[in-house]
């Protein structure tokens, strides 16, 4: 049997290059959908969050009792990492794929989803 | 949808009209049996769909919409986009909100009606847009060129 590959991580573990792409690409999201996109539990995006917060790359900003997610536009290399993150969505498009199932623009109010 | 039925489909449709006095529309809808619901939309007990008029004009992002494709089938003539403004409208969905799904869209409907989808002024317009507004990011356009791939 063929071992299993290891794909390599850009930005330290497949989460993290997920949740940052995602984030690149969508403009935000918050931790229920992140995970309900990627089918994994809230801690682990939980966690991942976190850390990308503690290193400055995301931040989180509360609309109501939603705390939604974002990258950090005061980072110091933000524009480089919006750069790289938009090459890296074109050349791995499985990172953000799955965000496609989910409608995040707005609809009139009392119209049914 | 008109030109990719098989896309995910909102399930509702929109129709930008001008009806006489106020209420005439719901009296000409309610003679093929729908009901104005919540105010704003029109329910019919046989159809998935909802119908809707926006107030207008027709515009994608700031280019007003003066011509459109007409399809006759018998008697029935229906006023669409033209494909490549479809393109366009599922376009600027993401374009303006971030929507992933709304991309997926976009180049679905452009795969499906193949030389149809005007790159050219899609490309153009798009570019003017954001140099109009700068909350549009160009990154958003070469992504859906990107997944497009050659047509």
């Amino acid at each position: 049997m063929a071992a299993r590959e290891k794909v390599p991580s850009i930005f330290g573990s497949l989460m993290r290059d997920r949740i940052l792409t995602l984030l690149a690409t969508q403009g935000s999201s918050h931790l229920r959908e992140l995970a309900r996109i990627y089918g994994v539990t809230v801690p682990l995006v939980q966690r991942t969050l976190a850390q990308l917060e503690i290193d400055g790359l995301v931040v989180a900003r509360a609309y109501g009792r939603t705390r939604r997610v974002e990258l950090n536009p005061r980072w110091f290399a933000i524009i480089e990492l919006r750069q790289l993150l938009a090459a890296v969505a074109i050349a791995k498009p499985s990172l953000y794929d799955p965000g496609i199932t989910v409608r995040s623009r707005p609809r009139r109010s009392g119209k049914p989803l | 949808m008109h030109y990719a039925p098989a896309v995910m489909q909102s399930l509702d449709a929109d129709f930008v009209l001008r009806f006489g006095p106020s209420g005439d529309e719901h009296k000409a809808l309610a003679t093929i049996g729908f009901v104005v619901s919540d105010g704003h939309f029109f329910r019919h007990p046989r159809s998935r769909f909802t119908v809707e008029f926006p107030a207008g004009p027709l515009a994608i992002g700031s280019e007003l919409i003066t011509s459109w494709n007409i399809d006759r089938k018998g008697d029935e003539i229906l006023r669409v986009l033209h494909p490549t403004d479809c393109v366009r409208d599922r376009f600027m969905a993401y374009y303006a909100w971030g929507d992933l799904s709304a991309l997926d869209a976009a180049v679905k409907v452009a795969r499906a009606v193949g030389q149809q989808f005007k790159r050219d002024i899609f490309e153009r317009w798009a570019t003017e847009e954001a140099t109009k507004n700068n909350a549009y990011d160009l990154g958003r356009v070469r992504l859906f060129f990107s997944r497009l791939g050659p047509v």
